[in-house]
């Protein structure tokens, strides 16, 4: 960049700037850079940016882009700007060549909007979407790019009003609408056999001309999905609770966008249109049917929607009526069998199925004599799936879109169920716990498991919000005390894991402790949370580096397990909360230097979740953690030099990893657990001679590794992560006197790391200590291959 | 630990300083019995306050001010890594946007704001850092005063000009 020097100088001014006076500054800008236009220029725009940004609003992007009226797009003359939105803008301009002249819309698209592909596209496409000529279709002319690069769109202009204005101002009857609904199928239809979507069939989109023409503009030019998704953390959760819009669910995950999605908004617009009445069970049918969840649980085309319309309108039979699973719940609970044991596929329609019923539901919710039969629907809908339709398809491999899809559709029916405050208590207590229950499955919490952490955050808060004001009305109440003190722990979770505030989980975690104390000793459930609870209470302890005290507190937690009845003791949720409470025990003991307890602890650790993971040999999370104690008791042995108890324990957590890859060969998750399980085992084979196997495992290493870097398509972060297994691979291999071995993967390493420190992609510390290791150890050991470091690394 | 400090041992050092914290979280995950995922999946910027789990003394850093700017760019990079890989996963995958720390309103394009803090970096890696340390450590105006050493007014200067620079930066590309 040639111009460094003048932004470091900008740059410096700027700064300066902001302590000139703002009356004087004008004065003080001209005089700093008298006779040099470049650097004034930078100078304004940075102060522009700067006064943009202090409006504190989120459309400085907009405010910085104020695009003046263009005199011509391509070969037509601008009259006018007729809106201007996130998209670009919408000229109204004319065409003169000679005595012909035509009147057109023209939309500009901002530049950056599309990707060159989307572009690309359009180019294609445009001759496609210039022959749809239809009487309800706003006609495409012509298209392009301006000098800027925006693309364009030449259309017919439309002088209308966008239909849900048409239809609050004019006192059109039913059959009107009906009838106007119907033209729009019309129009659909045809642009569907001209294997044209829509793509974005909002109200807005959808004109009705002065003379009573409906007119569908933008077919085809519709917006791609990755800019209708705004990605603040409100709009990711909207997204995921999919306050009803006109975009289909499938369009705003992303998925390619089909017919069937133009069939969902035209459900949507239906609805708009001709609001059902309680009465009106067929029109109410064909709509659920329409906006189905599942795009295979629609109306398969257009022209068996308007077909099923018009049959309503005739007093005909309506197909979507009586196929609606209106009542259908009580086969629910003996089809969710089903479910599990088959593949997502089949998962997903259920779901499909279940939402038609929640979209009922909602829609009869004025039906009063019926409400309170849905109601206990909904509410048992939510817990299944919550609860027992989640555990066991999580035991499915690859089961991870089934899961987004189960909490997606878990959320509506707890929003539903939120939304009535009156409700009894216990209903309350079920939606907080509904909502801690799906928190745990979206979130990062304790039980991360699809990883979406901000989400996962806002579910709890409503879980707080539901339960707290329960708990300060009755603390008394023991459900809802076993409630408060479920959701304190999750709080407790995500202060200590996610947000790093160990005062705030220590809080958290007593108040969890405190309002579980007095049922702590009934029952497993409540057992688990007290033990936990405690736990987390010493982890806190812990995270501040106060080992003593973590020590003790852990002992505290073991000491309340044992006080317990055997068969509340020996239960496995509490076995589990027992083995993680023992692993943090094993570790405060080492870092304490009580090298003997530590080894006592931990091996307790193993075995607690050894004995877990026996009593289901398929769950993946208890093998994962077998693996995850064995590997940390490992790690520890090694660093005191017990290497075959060290070995011992490395190879069953190489096991595990093994078993849990072999699940499933595209988790990632597990192939990392196996590299790094086996890198630690690779070390250890070398500390005891073993060296030839050592290569062997060193050399699985590297392939594990060479695989995620591949996978993660040369991430940075996994190019490190494969040199650095090749360094500590050289290590063993030159203890092993395989000086050539060595220098290959020293070579390797240093290879990898002077790459990314020239792509600026290095860490300091890397470059400082690891690229600079590797340097030293091929100057020193490689030239030629020798023993060239002086003895052993 | 009783065994000499270079590699095969020195392996095992880096490779627990590497991955010891994801192990931390997943390890402390099992507080309930049930285990996080493997993957780090930083979904929000705030979650780079994660970064200060990193207690000095396990990492070989000289001084406090070094060890921030550095987590600030460990962090930086994992961050980047991921949305990449999310992007590359999923061709549709919106934007990862995030806020200007301290404010709560606008959105900036993750992609963008790191192409535009890279070229930042190229003539002014003091102000690129201070960057890094606000939305990939999460340090306030306060801590980066007090680690640097400098005065707070001083830092918020600093910022507000590269704040500038980079809506400016942003707003061209």
């Amino acid at each position: 960049m040639a111009d460094l020097v003048l932004e470091r100088e900008v740059m410096t001014l700027f700064e300066h700037l902001l302590d000139v006076p703002e009356a004087e500054r004008q004065t003080w800008i001209d005089a700093q850079t008298q006779g040099r236009p470049a650097l004034r220029e930078r100078l304004v725009a940075l102060e522009t940016a700067d006064r943009v940004q202090s409006l504190h609003t989120g459309g400085a992007m907009a405010a910085l882009e104020q695009i003046a009226l263009p005199d011509r797009i391509g070969a037509y003359r601008v009259l006018e700007r007729l809106g201007q939105g996130g998209m670009g803008a919408v000229y109204k301009a004319e065409r003169d060549a000679g005595d012909f002249s035509r009147t057109v819309a023209i939309k500009v698209i901002k530049p950056g909007l599309f990707t060159p592909e989307v572009v690309a596209r359009f180019e294609s496409e445009r001759q496609t979407l210039a022959r749809l000529s239809h009487p309800n279709i706003a006609q495409l002319y012509d298209g392009g790019q301006t000098d800027e690069g925006s693309p364009y769109f030449v259309m017919e202009l439309v002088e209308g009003v966008p239909l849900l204005q048409w239809a609050a101002a004019t006192r059109r009857s039913r059959a009107d609408r009906i009838q106007l609904f119907l033209d729009i199928c019309a129009a659909a239809a045809f642009a569907h056999s001209h294997l044209v979507v829509h793509r974005d069939m909002t109200p807005n989109n959808v004109l009705i001309r002065n003379d009573g023409v409906v007119k569908l503009i933008d077919f085809g030019i519709a917006r791609p999905a990755d800019t209708t998704t705004p990605a603040s953390t409100e709009a990711r959760v909207a997204a995921l609770t999919h306050t009803p819009g006109y975009a289909a669910p499938e369009h705003l995950r992303g998925a390619p966008v089909t017919t069937s999605a133009d069939i969902y908004s035209l459900g949507k617009l239906l609805a708009d249109l001709i609001p059902p009445r309680r009465k009106d069970r067929e029109l109410q049918a064909i709509i659920a049917r329409a906006c189905a969840e599942d795009p295979n649980a629609r109306y398969a085309s257009v022209v068996s929607l308007s077909a099923d319309v018009d049959a309503w309108r005739g007093g005909r039979p309506v197909s979507a009526y009586g196929s609606a699973p209106l009542y259908a719940f009580g086969k629910f609970v003996s089809r969710h069998r089903l479910v599990v044991a088959g593949a997502a596929t089949t998962f997903a329609l259920i779901t499909a199925a279940l939402l038609s019923t929640l979209l009922a539901n909602v829609r009869e919710e004025r039906a009063r004599e019926l409400a309170e039969a849905r109601f206990e629907q909904t509410r048992a809908i939510a817990k299944t799936m919550m609860f027992e339709v989640f555990d066991e398809v999580s035991l499915t491999v690859g089961s991870t879109n089934a899961r987004e899809m189960l909490a997606r559709t878990s959320l509506t029916y707890l929003e539903a169920l939120a939304a009535d405050e009156s409700a009894p208590l216990d209903v309350r207590i079920e939606t907080s716990l509904g909502f801690l229950r799906l928190s745990q499955v979206v979130g990062g919490g304790q039980a991360s498991e699809l990883g979406r952490d901000q989400d996962a955050s806002a579910l709890l808060t409503q879980a707080t919000q539901i339960i707290e004001p329960l708990f300060a009305a009755h603390p008394e109440n023991e459900q809802v005390a076993r409630a408060m003190a479920q959701v304190l722990l999750e709080q407790s979770g995500a202060a200590l894991y996610s947000a790093n505030d160990s005062a705030a989980g220590r809080a958290y975690a007593e108040r969890a402790a405190a309002a579980i104390e007095p049922y702590a000793r009934d029952d497993a459930d409540a057992a688990r949370i007290y033990a936990v609870a405690l736990q987390a209470v010493a982890d806190s302890f812990g995270w501040d580096d106060d080992y003593a005290n973590a020590r003790d507190r852990h002992l505290q937690a073991e000491a309340f397990a044992n006080t317990l009845s055997p068969a509340i003791r020996d239960d496995v949720k509490l076995m589990r909360a027992r083995a993680a409470n023992m692993r943090l025990l094993g570790e405060a003991y080492h870092r304490l230097e009580q090298e003997v307890e530590a080894r006592a602890a931990l091996d307790q650790a193993v075995e607690l979740n050894r004995a877990v993971r026996d009593s289901a040999p398929n769950n993946p999370s208890y093998i994962r953690n077998f693996a995850i104690s064995t590997w940390y008791r490992a790690v520890v042995h090694r660093s005191n030099d017990r290497d075959a108890l060290a070995r011992a324990s490395i190879e069953e957590s190489v096991a595990s990893a093994r078993i849990l890859q072999a699940r499933d060969p595209n988790d990632a998750g597990a192939i990392r657990m196996l590299a790094i399980s086996n890198e630690v085992y690779a070390q250890i084979l070398a500390d005891m001679g073993d060296f030839a196997q050592s290569y062997s495992v060193g050399a699985e290493v590297i392939a594990a590794h060479r695989d995620l870097v591949r996978r993660a398509e040369g991430a940075p972060g996994a190019r490190r992560s494969l040199a650095a297994a090749l360094m500590t691979h050289g290590g063993n291999s030159y203890n092993g006197t395989q000086y050539r071995r060595a220098c290959e993967a020293w070579i390797e390493a240093r290879g990898i790391y002077r790459g990314l420190n020239q792509e600026g992609a290095l860490g300091e510390r890397d470059r400082n200590t690891s690229l600079a290791e590797a340097e030293d150890f091929v100057q020193r050991g490689c030239n030629p291959p020798r023993r060239g470091l002086g003895g052993d690394l | 630990m009783t065994r000499p400090i270079h590699s095969p041992v020195r392996g095992q050092d880096q490779l627990v300083a590497e991955h010891y914290d994801e192990f931390r979280r997943v390890a402390r995950g099992v507080l309930n019995g049930d285990a996080a995922a493997l993957q780090i999946q930083p979904t929000d910027l705030a979650h780079a306050a994660a970064i200060k789990l990193i207690k000095l003394d396990r990492i070989e850093v000289q001084g406090r001010t070094h060890f921030l700017s550095l987590s600030a760019r460990i962090m930086r990079q994992i961050l980047m890594d991921e949305v990449r890989r999310m992007r590359a996963e999923k061709r549709q995958a919106p934007p990862v946007t995030t806020q200007w720390p301290g404010e709560h309103k606008g959105a900036i394009d993750l992609e963008a704001l790191d192409a535009a803090l890279t070229k930042l970096e190229r003539f002014d890696p003091e102000r690129a850092r201070l960057v890094e340390q606000r939305f990939y450590a999460g340090l306030t105006v306060e801590e980066i005063a007090a680690a640097e050493g400098v005065s707070e007014s001083t830092v918020k200067r600093q910022w507000r000009a590269a704040r500038a620079w980079l809506i400016d930066e942003i707003s061209r590309s």
